[in-house]
């Protein structure tokens, strides 16, 4: 029943402590006569009460001693290297790489642009403005001469 | 006494005296986080193995040195769960079935209310063993579950509360038990 589902999300939230008990007097009021919702309110509060026994075992000692060898079986080779080569030299902080990956695409973006870049064709204005060279009298002298003669 | 991050420059740096001493601080709720989702002695104790293995290699890589014990419950819960995801256990990450255990609860070979308890434990699925197990034996905070687990907050009071109608559903059919257990 969705009511009942109901009641039970906020009864959850007060066996947290996350409702107070006058804001959820009604859903206790509703528990005492819905079994299935009393059932949920008992059950989260024996879990609860419970949960130290139940969850709790103890270490053995060959886990302890197999655990506690780990750093002498490290370097007599004992447990091989499960990481890549790359991973066990890099120990570069991930900021500090993040910061090099950025330099470097910038300083790539920018060699690029200077070498790419074209020479601008100059202006036609610039074109237009150019005079050709007067050629020395001297010259045009002697060459109107021989036509004459 | 040092303080986690003292501990894990000692480990990076070699002294094997401060990995003894992570291990001690740490090694029981690591080891009973394990046994919670995976139920299974000699698998939770490769897991915790492992854990430890990955601090000793890893903890190089470990930032946040005063966030260790969330660093330690991500990984041991990552490889909880892919472990059982190996051993084909039919809850998964996101399912909500119950587990299929084949033992049913025997009223005749019940000897305590505690086993009855147990029963129902065994019977709910890992992400549900996990979350009560997160919350009440370990008292972690909802924020913290959220930081462990990887859920935000509506995800996991949602699954807190799945996980607790769960096992009352699974107490229900021993409710004359119940009824008797709830008197001690």
């Amino acid at each position: 029943m969705k009511k009942c589902d109901d009641v039970q999300r906020r009864l959850s939230r007060f066996i947290d402590g996350e409702m107070p008990e006058e804001k959820i007097s009604d859903a206790l009021l509703h528990s005492g006569s819905c079994r299935e919702c009393r059932m949920y309110l008992s059950s989260a509060f024996t879990m609860r009460n419970a949960s130290q026994r139940l969850f709790s075992a103890p270490v053995t000692r060959e886990l302890d001693d197999r655990i506690r060898a780990i750093p002498d079986r490290r370097r007599t080779g004992r447990i091989p290297d499960t990481l890549p080569l790359w991973k066990r030299r890099t120990a570069i902080p991930y900021p500090v790489l993040l910061a090099a990956s950025l330099l470097f695409i910038l300083f790539g973006a920018l060699l690029s642009e200077g070498l790419l870049r074209k020479q601008p064709p100059p202006p036609m204005q610039m074109i237009e403005n150019i005079q050709p060279p007067m050629l020395p009298i001297v010259e045009v002298c002697a060459t109107t001469e021989e036509h004459v003669q | 006494m040092k303080t986690d991050a003292e501990l894990l420059h000692g480990t990076v740096s070699g002294d094997t005296a401060s990995f003894a001493e992570l291990y001690d601080k740490y090694k029981s709720e690591l080891f009973c986080y394990a046994l919670a989702i995976l139920r299974d002695h000699t698998l939770a104790e490769d897991i915790t193995h492992d854990t430890f293995l990955q601090l000793y290699d890893e903890g190089h890589t470990i930032h946040t040195p005063h966030a260790l014990r969330k660093w330690l419950y991500v990984v041991i819960r990552r490889l909880s769960f892919n472990a059982l995801s190996r051993k084909r256990k039919i809850e998964t990450i996101d399912d909500d079935k119950p587990s299929d255990d084949p033992s049913p609860f025997d009223a005749a070979e019940r000897s305590t209310s505690h086993e009855l308890l147990e029963h129902a434990i065994g019977r709910l699925s890992a992400p549900h063993r996990e979350v009560l197990f997160l919350r009440e034996y370990l008292q972690l905070s909802y924020d913290e579950i959220c930081l462990v687990t990887g859920s935000t907050l509506p995800a996991t009071k949602s699954k807190l509360h799945k996980a607790r109608k769960a096992l009352a559903a699974v107490l229900a059919p021993y409710s004359r038990e119940w009824r008797q257990y709830e008197k001690m």
